[in-house]
């Protein structure tokens, strides 16, 4: 009897270990999600920076899409400019709390959308689709250790857990020793991989570390692919008047 | 020929009770055929009517496209992918069509959709019609309603907004659209970006025959609605590349992006923001290139519908517009009016091809029914033929007095069956079936459908009864002419 209690605390001690082991290791992972966020984030600085945007399209060809952002506490407010293709220089989108303005030059019209209103009747509102977290959005599903070309990599996978997330599943490929997310690819319900996006150039602005080279290849569409660049990124102070409805009309004079 | 009438009619009057059941049978059978299949012809008829005079005319013109493209823009997943084109060379297009002999009118038009603000808020979509009044007019003389206000003045700019958007509006947003308010409508698309235009209302209308589509629909002068639709004077210029930028296109070796740590970082410049204003209100360069890029494209036009003198010139105006298109170099292209109906149209084709199948299923019923009875009617009259050839009757003779009388009895019961199917018709067309859901409505191509008697189903029907009568009289006259008289006497006894 005394053999069969010692087997069974046996038993009970390599399962309880193991659980704790894995939560060891998922919360390792946690940390590493939450710290790649924090130096990602811009919540008490200004950020500017000129995107570029290539997109290509198997059956449109080749499009070139300019556009300056400005942006405060992460989004908060933010204000877009096109400057390119020219036919669309100017337009512009304000953000200024609940409320986004959209500016089109040739009319010299401002239209007028409310964050605060519910997306297209469903239970979520304008505002949840903008900020996306994977520490707050996304529950870790496990992980392996791995090499991407000539890094060593945590491939993460994770799976959606609140209406932030946008895709159901994900699984980010993220460099052990810098910690720097190289690769990720973008799942359906179903598991269908629907997009990968690669993170080849960072560069450091101010305490952040940002990618400033993005390719978005559409695994849907074969040939349809978007990159994506910033240039004359800065975090230094913005003026107030660049978030108002009056400096996008004059900026367009 | 005469005794045998004679003898035929004599016959059916004799057996009263069985000649007013059979009659009866066919009679009603023929009503249910001939109603059924007025109903059909005259939903079908509808609809074509109801797209031809109201929306569409007889035919299309448009610029050549791979897209499914139809009166309210593209209806596939092309819709926000590409611009619908203009008609190339349209004066040129515009002066053939007038040349020809059978086209009566022509109406230009644009389309495209937009969101509806007003005072900051966001309240409605809308899809619109870019036209030029008096050109619709001409056109689709009597297919709106005025409720208020009216067309904008000649060579101004307006809207004409629909009553049910405006209806939504005040019952959904509480705010009341009238003539004289100014609203905002912003057109998004991947092709032409974003387009906002204020544009004052000038009076609200309702489509006379209308759908769920159209109530949708409303109309827009044509400079607002070129300008919405992107139909600007700028086009699309190559995108330059910096050879950087290059090396991207194409297929690409992820692995081969990440193979040195010193490559991952970029010498990326970041900036200190000078503060200075003039940095500030410099920084989108020069705009006038803006303003000759957004210029109305004036004189373009997406859309050239064509009604002819008569639908028998459809196939015909087709051929000519392709030879001219293929000799001018036109890149263009003709849709009939149902490709530019669109989804609606061809949704209640379809829908009405499956009443049509149950309309077949019934007309098949009452002719097996039909032809049951004559059997019966024929076989039970074996001792009376019997008789008759036992008396000397020729086997041709007793045939044709068969045939005969089957003739006149199909021919009454037919001719009572296609009067009681026109009373019927004839109190439907008077009271109007209503459409009480969208798919009825789509059956009867609106919201009233009143049937008329159509003179094809009063053929056809009458057709069917003589043929059944015949073929049903057949097989019977057969096995009683095989029985020999006498044994034909005796089974009925």
């Amino acid at each position: 009897m005394k053999r069969i209690h010692f087997v069974t605390a046996v038993m009970i001690l390599i399962l309880a270990w193991s659980v704790v082991g894995y939560a060891q290791d998922f919360a390792h992972i946690e940390a590493l999600l939450d710290r790649i966020e924090q130096r990602s984030s811009f919540e008490n600085t200004d950020f500017s920076a000129l995107v570029n945007m290539i997109v290509e399209d198997p059956e449109k060809g080749i499009e070139k899409i300019v556009v300056r952002q400005f942006s405060r506490n992460n989004g908060e407010k933010f204000l877009l400019l096109i400057q390119e293709p020219v036919a669309n220089k100017g337009q512009g989108h304000l953000r200024d709390g609940d409320s986004l303005w959209m500016y089109d030059p040739s009319s010299r019209k401002f239209a007028h959308t409310s964050l605060k209103e519910n997306f297209q009747d469903s239970d979520a509102r304008n505002s949840d689709f903008v900020v996306e977290s994977y520490a707050t959005s996304y529950e870790i599903e496990g992980y392996e250790e791995g090499k991407l070309g000539n890094f060593a990599v945590y491939i993460v996978s994770l799976a959606a857990q609140s209406d932030n997330a946008s895709v159901p599943y994900s699984k980010i490929w993220i460099t052990k020793d810098t910690e720097l997310v190289l690769k990720v690819e973008e799942y359906s319900l179903n598991r269908r991989l629907m997009r990968t996006n690669l993170y080849p150039k960072y560069a450091k602005v101010g305490d952040n570390l940002i990618p400033v080279q993005m390719i978005f290849i559409d695994e849907l569409v074969a040939g349809q692919k978007t990159q994506m660049s910033l240039s004359e990124v800065s975090t230094n102070d913005i003026p107030d008047h660049v978030f108002t409805k009056a400096y996008v009309e004059r900026v367009n004079r | 020929m005469r005794i045998l009438l004679t003898i035929a009619w004599r016959n059916i009057r004799q057996h009263k009770t069985k000649t007013t059941i059979i009659g009866l049978i066919m009679a009603i059978g023929i009503m249910v055929l001939v109603v059924g299949n007025s109903l059909m012809d005259t939903a079908t008829a509808g609809i074509e009517k109801l797209y031809i005079k109201n929306f569409t005319g007889h035919l299309m013109v448009t610029g050549s496209t791979k897209g499914r493209l139809t009166i309210f823009g593209y209806e596939d997943n092309t819709a926000m992918e590409q611009a619908v084109p203009r008609i190339p060379d349209y004066a040129k297009v515009v002066e053939f069509a007038r040349s020809l002999p059978y086209v009566e009118a022509v109406n230009p038009q644009v389309s495209g959709m937009a969101l509806v603000s007003k005072d900051d808020e966001q309240l409605h979509a809308s899809l619109f019609m870019g036209i030029a009044p008096d050109q619709y007019l001409t056109m689709f003389p009597d297919n709106i309603e005025i409720h208020a206000g009216d067309f904008w003045s000649e060579g101004g700019e307006g809207i004409l907004l629909n009553k049910a958007i405006a209806d939504q509006i005040a019952e959904y947003r509480d705010v009341v659209i009238e003539p004289g308010d100014r609203l905002l409508l912003t057109s998004i698309s991947q092709v032409g970006g974003m387009k906002i235009r204020e544009v004052e209302v000038t009076g609200i209308f309702s489509f006379k025959q209308s759908t769920v589509q159209l109530d949708f629909t409303s109309l827009v002068d044509t400079s607002n609605a070129r300008a919405l639709s992107g139909m600007v004077l700028g086009h699309v210029t190559p995108a330059e590349l910096s050879v950087e930028e290059q090396a991207f296109l194409g297929q690409i070796d992820e692995e081969s992006f990440f193979t040195d740590f010193d490559d991952l970082f970029s010498s990326v410049l970041v900036d200190d923001i000078a503060t200075d204003d003039d940095y500030w209100y410099s920084i989108m360069g020069e705009n006038t290139t803006n303003d000759v890029f957004s210029q109305e494209d004036t004189g373009a036009w997406q859309y050239l519908l064509i009604r002819l003198r008569d639908e028998k010139y459809l196939t015909q105006a087709q051929a000519d517009f392709n030879r001219f298109f293929d000799e001018e170099g036109i890149p263009a292209q003709t849709l009939d009016w149902l490709q530019s109906a669109g989804a609606m149209a061809e949704m209640s084709k379809a829908v009405k091809s499956i009443f049509n199948v149950i309309v077949l299923i019934i007309a098949v019923v009452a002719i097996i029914i039909i032809m049951n009875t004559l059997v019966i009617a024929i076989t039970e009259r074996m001792g009376e033929i019997g008789t008759m050839r036992a008396i000397g009757a020729q086997k041709r003779f007793v045939r044709r007095m068969v045939y005969l009388e089957t003739l006149l009895l199909s021919g009454i019961s037919g001719l009572v069956g296609v009067i009681g199917g026109a009373v019927v018709l004839g109190i439907l067309n008077l009271v109007g079936l209503k459409a009480n859901n969208i798919f009825v409505e789509m059956i009867y191509g609106g919201k009233v459908l009143r049937p008329e008697l159509s003179m094809s189903s009063v053929v056809m029907s009458l057709v069917v009864v003589i043929v059944v009568g015949i073929v049903s009289s057949t097989y019977p006259t057969f096995i009683v002419m095989r029985t020999s008289p006498l044994k034909a006497m005796e089974s009925s006894r």
